[in-house]
């Protein structure tokens, strides 16, 4: 984990037109970004290819206007929302038309037979995965925000384009079902 | 970290962020925190644990996400194609750079400027010449003798041609026409992204060549976006109607008949044309924006129990759009709202959240769902 203080250092340099600083940026958040950008859209690798590419090429010809983010990680991953979103934007309009809510009571309802299923689960991790997986997508998203990318709900919630409390409850609602259903 | 603790439940540790950024990334005075803190309270050391087993099996869950696997050598090409958009970009700029402060940077950037000058005099001089641009392409296929003009400033720049339309020149861009311009017809060939507000005439359209794209119009105001590097040609138009069609073989009389790829656009809709796969995709603008007419007086947009159908007519109406909705479902449904302020979009979701419908925009069209309103 880099530290913040250094993370400034390397920005600004990068925005006095350093390109090695740039290098050196794309190298500590790509994968980061390649992994929430398939989370999203997983159909296509090349599509978040270029989503990634048209983030940073853009940050190289904006970069004297950009201000020092607080935290890096948490910029890119919403510039890289941003632009998938804008290039998807017929898809996200669908989305826009059905309150949060809807979606997610849309997912409740589908996913509570699960244990009527006869599924034998080899081993505990493969249960959690799969429980996972029957949550809706954007608690889903929001876990894996909170839980791995370590954003916090204020960053979650701009990513998610919700408010703060909104997103705590994603994440609350989604760790209650889990725990309901595995023994901790 | 100075809220209570002593009252939090599982649920409330798994989803604090002070508890999670310390198991995510625990640093030396978290540490201390929270040991200091699980000694001063130990009967609430068995909520505590359970949430971390809780961290812990969520995300061993979320494994597959987390070892996303990115190779190497695609890590490799993606920052090889970023570095080149640049280089691309920094050559770009460095002609037309523009001189700011006076400072060492100044001296070097306008040496830079000069041998970035030379090699392309050189290049220029000793031939190949291939990668002439279509904009320059079409200047001497359509014209003999030229009038242009190149925006090299930072602003917004305007052109007024003898016919008396205007047009707007974004910082970058250049527009081309012939001395004879107006005499027989009113062609222009444009490059980088223009606003054209074309003066009517039904005698002489008004064509407007951009990349592989010919627009022919009448009298209107709309925007071309063309610029040589970009990946897609947009076409958006503000009023009247406009015909766009690909300019396959770069001739000087677009083909004219049936067999041209294209499309015909009206107001607040916009295509884009993909130059790789020579597609179109027309839809509706981001924002759309009322249609100036001359006739009828706007709608207020202010109703009191109105049958929402006719709301629907005035917004298409105004906005030039095309709703698509089933008459018979929406026949009970009404509305009481005053929405003179909001914008094209803003009316939409109200007008449809209030009637407990849901809408989606599918190319130019705008569908709303809906499974009617119960009668009063």
């Amino acid at each position: 984990m880099i530290e913040t203080k250094d993370e400034k250092l390397l920005w600004e340099a990068f925005q006095s037109g350093d390109e090695e600083a740039y290098t050196q940026i794309y190298r500590l958040h790509v994968k980061v970004m390649y992994r929430y950008g398939m989370s999203l859209v997983s159909v296509s690798e090349a599509f978040v290819f270029d989503c990634i590419h048209d983030v940073f090429t853009e940050l190289w010809i904006k970069r004297e206007r950009l201000s020092v983010p607080d935290n890096m990680r948490f910029y890119l991953l919403k510039s890289l929302k941003v632009r998938i979103l804008h290039l998807l934007k017929r898809k996200e309009q669908v989305y826009v038309s059905l309150a949060d809510e809807d979606f997610d009571t849309l997912w409740e309802e589908s996913s509570d037979g699960i244990f009527n299923q006869n599924d034998e689960f080899y081993n505990r991790q493969d249960l959690i995965k799969k429980l996972i997986a029957q949550l809706p997508p954007r608690q889903q998203e929001a876990i894996r925000l909170r839980y791995v990318e370590n954003m916090d709900y204020g960053e979650i919630a701009s990513l998610l384009s919700v408010n703060r409390q909104s997103a705590q409850n994603l994440v609350f609602r989604a760790v209650e079902r889990l725990r309901s259903w595995i023994a901790i | 970290m100075k809220k209570d603790y002593t009252r939090f439940t599982v649920a409330d540790f798994v989803t604090d962020d002070a508890f999670l950024q310390h198991h995510l990334h625990p640093t030396v005075s978290s540490q201390s925190f929270w040991e200091n803190w699980l000694a001063c309270n130990p009967n609430r050391a068995e909520e505590w644990n359970q949430a971390k087993r809780l961290i812990e099996a969520v995300q061993l869950g979320l494994d597959d996400y987390t070892r996303t696997f990115l190779s190497e050598e695609a890590e490799e090409q993606l920052l090889n194609r970023i570095l080149s958009t640049n280089a691309q970009y920094n050559q770009r700029t460095s002609r037309s750079w523009r001189i700011k402060s006076s400072s060492l940077a100044q001296v070097i950037a306008v040496a830079a400027c000069i041998l970035v000058m030379i090699s392309i005099g050189l290049r220029y001089f000793y031939g190949n010449n291939d990668r002439e641009s279509i904009y320059t392409k079409h200047k001497t296929l359509l014209f003999d003798s030229v009038i242009e003009t190149a925006n090299t400033t930072s602003r917004i720049d305007s052109v007024t041609l003898p016919d008396g339309s205007t047009i707007l020149l974004y910082p970058g861009s250049r527009i081309s026409y012939s001395v004879k311009f107006g005499k027989v017809d009113r062609t222009v060939n444009i490059s980088g992204r223009t606003v054209l507000d074309v003066v009517k005439n039904p005698n002489m359209p008004f064509i407007v060549y951009a990349n592989e794209l010919v627009t022919k119009v009448l009298g209107t105001r709309f925007e071309v976006e063309a610029y040589e590097d970009s990946r897609d040609v947009i076409v958006k138009v503000h009023s009247g109607q406009v015909s766009v069609f690909k300019n396959s073989t770069l001739t000087k009389r677009p083909a004219s008949g049936t067999e041209q790829t294209g499309v015909v656009l009206r107001p607040n809709q916009q295509v884009k044309f993909s130059r790789q796969s020579e597609e179109f995709n027309k839809k509706l603008v981001d924002a759309p924006l009322p249609i100036f007419s001359e006739e009828a007086q706007e709608p207020s947009f202010t109703y009191e129990e109105a049958p929402v159908i006719s709301v629907f007519e005035d917004l298409e109406k105004v906005y030039g759009v095309d709703l698509i909705y089933t008459k018979s479902q929406l026949e009970t449904c009404q509305l009481t709202a005053s929405l003179s302020n909001e914008t094209f979009r803003e009316k939409l979701t109200i007008i449809c959240k209030s009637i407990g419908a849901t809408y989606e925009v599918i190319d130019a069209y705008i569908i709303i769902h809906s499974t009617g309103c119960k009668s009063l």
